[in-house]
C-alpha cells in the first residue's frame, strides 16, 4: 500500500479540526437530522423518469452542464413555476 | 416572488425528495447570480440527479407535495400523541403546522446535551437545542425531533423509552 509507514498527523496542520471517529451505525430510534420518510419516495416513478434520461440525448450525459453553469433547464423552470405558487 | 429584489431565496430537494440527492438551488436576480456564478468552480452539478429530479418533477410536483404532506402529518401527529402519553405536562412543545421538526422544550435546568450520550446508549439519537438554533444558550433545554424516518410505531417505542431515559437523567 501506498505510504504505509508514513506518520500522517505529522503532517497535518495543528489547526485542522480533531479527526472524525469511526461511524457507529445508524440508532434504532433515529430522530436526528433531516432524515426523509423512505415510504414517500417514489421508486416506480424514479425508475421511469430514469429511463427517460437514459433513453434521451447523450450529450446530456457527455458534456459540462449541458443547459449552462446555472443547471437543467427543466428544474429551473420548476423552481419558477412553483414560486409563483405559494400555495403549493 | 420578490418584485422588489430583496430575496435571495436559497433551497433544496433534501426536504421534498430526500437528503440522499445532493441538490440544491439559489434563485436570485442577475445582479447577483453573475457574480455567484464565478465563485462555482466545480465544472457543474452532477447532471443524472437533476434530470431524473427534474424529469419527475416536470409531471408530478403537486401530487408528490400533498402526498409527503400527509405521510408527514400523520407521522407528526403520531410524535405529538407520543410525547403527551409518555412525558405528560413535563415538557412543553407547538405542534408544527408544516416541516418535520418537532421542538421539545424540557424543564428549565435542564441542558440537553448531557441527555445525549445517554440516549443514544439506549439507542436513542436527538438532536440538542443548541445544536440547531440561532442563539444556543436559548435552546439549552430544548431537542429538535425529526419525525420523518422512523415508523409510527418506532416512534411510540422511542419516545417511550426517551422518557424512561430523561426521567433518569433528571428526576422529572
Amino acid at each position: 500500500m501506498v505510504g504505509k509507514g508514513i506518520d500522517y498527523s505529522a503532517l497535518f496542520s495543528k489547526e485542522l479540526p480533531a479527526p472524525a471517529g469511526q461511524w457507529q451505525g445508524h440508532p434504532k430510534y433515529n430522530f436526528i437530522g433531516g432524515h426523509h420518510d423512505p415510504d414517500l419516495q417514489p421508486m416506480e416513478q424514479f425508475i421511469e423518469s430514469a429511463t427517460n434520461v437514459f433513453r434521451g440525448d447523450p450529450r446530456n450525459l457527455s458534456m459540462y452542464g449541458i443547459d449552462g453553469p446555472q443547471g437543467i433547464l427543466p428544474l429551473r423552470y420548476l423552481r419558477r413555476r412553483v414560486l409563483r405558487r405559494p400555495d403549493i | 416572488m420578490d418584485d422588489a429584489n430583496h430575496v435571495l431565496h436559497i433551497g433544496s430537494f433534501s426536504k421534498s425528495l430526500g437528503p440522499g440527492i445532493r441538490l440544491g438551488y439559489v434563485v436570485a436576480s442577475w445582479d447577483v447570480m453573475s457574480r455567484l456564478l464565478t465563485r462555482k468552480n466545480d465544472a457543474g452539478t452532477g447532471v443524472m440527479d437533476q434530470m431524473i429530479v427534474g424529469d419527475y418533477f416536470s409531471k408530478h410536483y403537486e401530487e408528490h407535495i400533498m402526498n409527503v404532506r400527509s405521510g408527514l402529518r400523520r407521522k407528526r401527529d403520531a410524535l405529538a400523541a407520543a410525547l403527551r402519553e409518555h412525558f405528560g405536562p413535563t415538557v412543553e412543545f407547538e405542534v408544527p403546522r408544516g416541516g418535520m421538526y418537532l421542538w421539545v422544550k424540557l424543564p428549565s435546568g435542564v441542558d440537553s446535551r448531557s441527555l445525549v450520550a445517554p440516549a443514544l446508549k439506549e439507542g436513542i439519537a436527538f438532536n440538542p437545542g443548541p445544536d440547531w438554533s440561532a442563539d444556543p444558550e436559548a435552546a439549552t433545554n430544548y431537542i429538535r425531533l425529526c419525525f420523518a424516518l422512523p415508523s409510527e410505531s418506532e416512534i411510540w417505542e422511542g419516545v417511550e423509552n426517551m422518557a424512561q431515559v430523561f426521567q433518569l437523567r433528571t428526576g422529572d
